[in-house]
This record gives structure tokens, C-alpha cells and sequence, in this order.
């Protein structure tokens, strides 16, 4: 063990990184953004969907000139959870806008219009589309046929961004039915790529991600060397209990979920490198031993929470 | 194999059954009526008749008996039909994943219990055949759902759990320590252990009942026994003078190793493969994701 004397509290850094998977999804949303046309974008959970879209959302040039006229090129929420009808997802989009002004619903349809057309929307983005329903898709389909419509004459880009699993396509089924809505909806989808699934890491990502960490943690542990752990650590995040749909690729929740426990650990040790005693710990807390229960009898002595980067 | 083939399978077997299987020493024939009094059993064992020798004695009566009959339909030896037909078509490959086949191949049951609707899936244990499989993370899940458990009678130690048709997982019996164990030496080992067992609890019951009638003599045995530490310590005293200082210090260094594996907290027995750090991970090669702060500028 290395002595380093008293050691300031981990720092986990909150950073934005490029990742192969968020390539992949950015360039998804970017090319229906520049096309205009419609996809279904499908992950697994914790492959970092939300954060390309925030992060795609921040980088769209959003304004709000001196005048009051707003630019809002891309348009991101979240789909309403447990609420199935229709006003639920029009005062979701509503809330985008900033302030919600009050009036009945078959007004705010009509506003919907309007706004949408006015702050020159041009790309819809849904995050956690899975929880739709069909009235909300119906009501989708309603705005973007105003939209394209005299006076507006708009097209705009959809993206129906969904967790999935099991090798099953979000909405494909929906929108195979034989109802006249739903082979409308089909139609307006993009005749190239209209149902993507966007896989995670492969073993060569995981090991440039790996580099990226060691980067980003060596002021902290002067020694880390991630890099030669990476068949082992990629062996351990497609095992079948977080990769049960055995598609081989790594997500990147549960690569940094594993690295940074690690590093903490090994940083509180006050090691400069990482082992793999702690390493196989780490692997086996998140991958055998998750779903066991801790009784907590002891006080802790920190009363702030860990310190984090400030960004 | 296609659904036109299901008449040429039903016939072989059909013609192997009636010819070969029920002429067999130790049938069970094809129903009670048919058994009769036949004892089926004893008439296999007399004939030394085991599974491996009837499947070797099946794939001869289907190659040497079956094949070579006059198929009048078609007016040939079925054997030159099949390798004229072969020239001709080929034999059809299985063109998916040589671990999809295995999977195929297996024997599977379905762990639905139709009485409850929920599985012996007790302390994260799956019970299989009278044993308890493990598998970490994944028995909870499964709690209470219908699955089907494939596994192989030659090799038992795992089995291979579906959901919904889909592979989920694989359960492992620890007892078995990795090794390979079959169905068959499985049953055999467990009967063996039985009459192993009865034996010694009947030892065990004998050595009770006498440490019950030696009871009253307590004083006695522990005047035994305190001598008996005494001389203990006496020879542990001399073993300065038997042993040269360095075999000593080696002995003293055994005596640690072995007192630090036993106080040390038992390892829990996990399925993942151990850290290996990998000798050139190849660094150079490769270049870092760029990474920026989150919606705003690069670093």
C-alpha cells in the first residue's frame, strides 16, 4: 500500500463523453433532423439515450432573440408516465415552451400548432417513448399533419426514442395494424431506417472508454492503468444477468457504474492503480450480488454527501 | 427435415419398433395388455441390456435391418435409395448456431407447477431432479414465472433455464464442483450414498449410545485428557532442540499461512471469470473518446 498521507474525497467527474454509442445515436437524431423524417430509435436501458438527447438538445442553437421571438429547433420531452390520454402529452410539449398558459384543450390543440410553427420546430424528440400510448401517437400524427398543412407548410423530423428488450421492436406491431391511422403513421416513417436499434460497446469501444477514464482519473490516481483490464471487464458486463438479451455489447451505465465504484475503492485504500481483488469485488457486487439486501446499523461519519466535479 | 419427412421418420420407427425393439430382451412392449406378466426389468438386467448398448443395438438395427429392406413403393433397397438420393440432394445441413443445436438437442421440462402456478424457487435455489441449482442474480427474477429447463443426461452439473422461449440464463449444481456428472452416475452415486449413509448413522447411533454409558466416568476421562495436553505441550516445548532455526522458521511460517486461511472470511463462490490483466493492452493504438463538459464546451 502506498502512503499518501490524508487524501481529499473522490471526486467523480461529470463529464460528457463522446462514446461510440452516443456517435452512433447523435448521428441517428442529426440525420432525421437534416431529413425531416420519422424513426423508432431503440436501446437497452442505461445506454445513455437521455444524455445524447440533452446533450443534442443543448448543441441544437435554441434562442430567445432581444424581440421575444424564440427559435426551438429541436423539441425534446419525456413521454407522460401514467397518464394515457391525449392532454398528458400536449402539456408535456406545452411545458417545453416555458410557461403554460391556461386555456381549454381544444384550444391548446390549435395553440400546439401554432407554437410549434413559430419557434421553427423542426425536429420532435420523444424520450421514453415505450410509455405512449395511442392516443398520445395519434395526437403526434394530428400536429404534424397540421404542421405540414397550409398556412404552415412544415415538415418535421420525429424521433420516438424507446428502452427496449428482448429483441422486440418498439411500436412495430402498432404500426402494423390493419386501422387506417396506424398505416398512415407507417407511411410517414423514414424509408431507410425507420426501426433502429442502437447496439452498445463493442470490446475495442470499451477499451478506448477505458483510456478515456484513465485520462480523466489520473490526477487522482497517479498509477491507473484501466487498459489491461479490458477483456475481463468486457467478459464481465455482456455475462447474461446484465446483458440478458445476449447482444454482446456493454452499456455504458454499467461500465461506469463499475470503474468509478473501483476507483473509489481503491482511491479510499489510498492505492494509486487499480487491483483486481477490488475489481472482481466490484464486478461481483454488480453483477451476482445486486439484488441483496444490506441491513445499515452503522452512523456514517461524513454528514455531507461525496463531493462532486463541479461542472 | 421438413414436415414432408414426418411419414419417412414415423415409418422407420414404426418398422424398428414392431422388428427390433419389442423382440428385445427386457421390452416394456407397447402397453400393460401387450407386458402381460413379462417383467421387463429383470429380463433387461438378465440380458445385460444398458442404455448405451440399446442405443448401439438401435442405430444397428436402423443401419444393418431397417435400410437394407425392399421398399416396395418406391421398388428399391431403402439403403440405395437413401445414397442415390444423397449423390443427388446432398445431405441438409443445420445451417444455425452450433449452441443453438446443442440447446435444441437437450432434454427440456417445463417447471410450471400446475398446482401452485410457482416454482421451488426457495434462498435463491432452483430445485432440479432432487438437487439445488444456483444462479446468482437470476433465480429472483424468475420467481413465480413458467420456464423451461433444458439439460443434457450426459452432463447434469448445469442446466440451461428459458423464459418465453428464450434463453435466460444458466443454473449450476455447486455440490458437483465443475466436474461432469451424468443422470446415470448421479442416481447411481445417491443410491450409493444412501446405504453408505444408513451405515454410518448406525455407527454413529452405536458410538452415541456408548458415550451415554461412559457418561458417569467423567472425572476419570478428564484426568486423561488434561495429561494428555500436558505431554502435548511438553513435545511442542522440545521442538526448539528437534528442528534445525531455519526448518522452524519455515514450520512457523506454514503454521500462519494455514491459521489465516482458516480466520480469513470464506470466499463466496462466484461464476465470473477471474481479472486477468492482459500483458500488451495495446494503448498506443488507440485514442481516447473526447469528452467535454456536459452540453457546453470541449475540455
Amino acid at each position: 500500500m502506498t502512503e499518501l498521507g490524508p487524501r481529499s474525497p473522490f471526486v467523480v467527474h461529470q463529464k460528457f463523453l463522446e462514446t461510440p454509442f452516443e456517435g452512433r445515436f447523435q448521428g441517428l437524431l442529426r440525420q432525421a433532423w437534416q431529413e425531416r423524417s420519422w424513426h423508432v430509435i431503440a436501446a437497452v436501458p442505461g445506454s445513455g439515450k437521455s444524455l445524447g438527447i440533452a446533450d443534442f438538445t443543448v448543441r441544437s442553437d435554441a434562442y430567445k432573440e432581444a424581440t421575444g421571438t424564440t427559435r426551438l429547433a429541436v423539441l425534446a420531452i419525456r413521454a407522460p408516465k401514467n397518464a394515457a390520454r391525449e392532454q398528458a402529452l400536449g402539456m408535456a410539449m406545452s411545458a417545453a415552451f416555458g410557461v403554460v398558459p391556461r386555456m381549454p384543450w381544444w384550444q391548446r390543440r390549435s395553440w400546439l400548432v401554432h407554437i410549434l410553427a413559430s419557434t421553427e420546430v423542426e425536429c420532435i424528440i420523444i424520450d421514453d417513448a415505450q410509455d405512449l400510448t395511442l392516443a398520445h401517437l395519434a395526437l403526434l400524427k394530428e400536429l404534424t399533419d397540421n404542421l405540414a398543412a397550409p398556412p404552415y407548410e412544415r415538415q418535421v423530423a420525429l424521433c420516438l426514442v424507446a428502452a427496449h428488450s428482448g429483441n422486440v421492436m418498439p411500436f412495430k406491431e402498432t404500426f402494423a395494424r390493419p386501422d387506417v391511422l396506424w398505416k398512415q403513421f407507417r407511411r410517414r416513417l423514414a424509408t431507410e431506417n425507420p426501426y433502429c436499434v442502437v447496439p452498445g460497446h463493442t470490446a475495442e469501444e470499451v477499451r478506448r472508454l477505458l483510456m478515456t477514464f484513465e485520462d480523466l482519473y489520473r490526477s487522482q490516481l497517479p498509477g491507473l492503468q484501466l487498459l489491461r483490464w479490458t477483456k475481463t471487464i468486457f467478459a464481465w458486463l455482456t455475462n447474461p444477468i446484465l446483458d440478458p438479451d445476449a447482444t454482446g455489447r456493454v452499456s455504458m451505465d454499467h461500465l461506469t457504474r463499475l470503474v468509478t465504484t473501483s476507483l473509489r475503492r481503491v482511491y479510499e485504500h489510498g492505492e494509486t492503480d487499480i487491483d483486481a481483488t477490488t475489481l472482481q469485488a466490484v464486478a461481483e457486487l454488480l453483477i451476482l450480488r445486486r439484488d441483496e439486501i444490506s441491513f445499515i446499523e452503522q452512523v456514517p461519519h461524513d454528514e455531507l454527501p461525496p463531493q462532486r466535479e463541479q461542472t | 427435415m421438413t414436415a414432408w419427412s414426418k411419414g419417412t421418420v414415423e415409418a422407420l420407427f414404426t418398422g424398428v419398433t414392431r422388428k427390433f425393439t419389442h423382440r428385445l430382451l427386457g421390452t416394456t412392449k407397447s402397453n400393460p395388455t401387450d407386458r402381460g406378466t413379462y417383467d421387463s426389468v429383470a429380463e433387461a438386467e438378465r440380458a445385460g441390456i444398458t442404455f448405451d448398448v440399446l442405443e448401439k443395438l438401435f442405430i444397428q438395427s436402423i443401419v444393418d435391418g431397417y435400410l437394407q429392406e425392399w421398399d416396395t413403393l418406391r421398388r428399391g433397397k431403402r439403403i440405395t435409395l437413401w445414397e442415390e438420393s444423397v449423390r443427388e440432394k446432398g445431405v441438409p445441413r443445420y445451417l444455425g448456431s452450433p449452441d443453438d443445436l446443442k440447446l435444441l438437442l437437450m432434454k427440456a421440462v417445463n417447471r410450471k407447477n400446475p398446482a401452485t402456478g410457482q416454482y421451488a424457487i426457495t434462498n435463491s435455489r432452483l430445485s432440479f431432479l432432487g438437487r439445488s441449482y444456483v444462479s446468482p442474480g437470476l433465480l429472483d427474477r424468475l420467481r413465480g414465472r413458467e420456464i423451461d429447463i433444458y439439460y443434457d443426461r450426459r452432463d447434469i452439473s448445469v442446466i440451461y433455464l428459458f423464459l418465453d422461449g428464450q434463453l435466460v440464463g444458466e443454473a449450476y449444481y455447486l455440490e458437483f464442483m465443475g466436474h461432469r456428472v451424468s443422470v446415470w452416475e448421479a442416481d447411481a452415486e445417491r443410491r450409493a450414498d444412501r446405504a453408505q449413509a444408513s451405515v454410518a448413522a448406525t455407527e454413529s447411533r452405536e458410538n452415541r449410545q456408548r458415550i451415554q454409558q461412559e457418561a458417569p466416568s467423567g472425572r476419570k476421562l478428564l484426568a486423561l485428557e488434561t495429561k494428555r495436553l500436558e505431554r502435548k505441550r511438553h513435545l511442542d516445548h522440545q521442538r526448539d532442540d528437534i528442528h534445525p532455526s531455519h526448518v522452524q522458521a519455515t514450520l512457523q511460517a506454514l503454521k500462519e499461512e494455514q491459521t489465516s486461511a482458516l480466520s480469513s472470511p470464506r470466499k463466496t463462490v462466484g461464476f465470473l471469470p477471474p481479472a486477468v490483466p492482459e500483458d500488451d493492452p495495446r494503448g498506443s493504438e488507440i485514442a481516447p473518446v473526447p469528452v467535454r463538459n456536459l452540453g457546453g464546451d470541449n475540455d
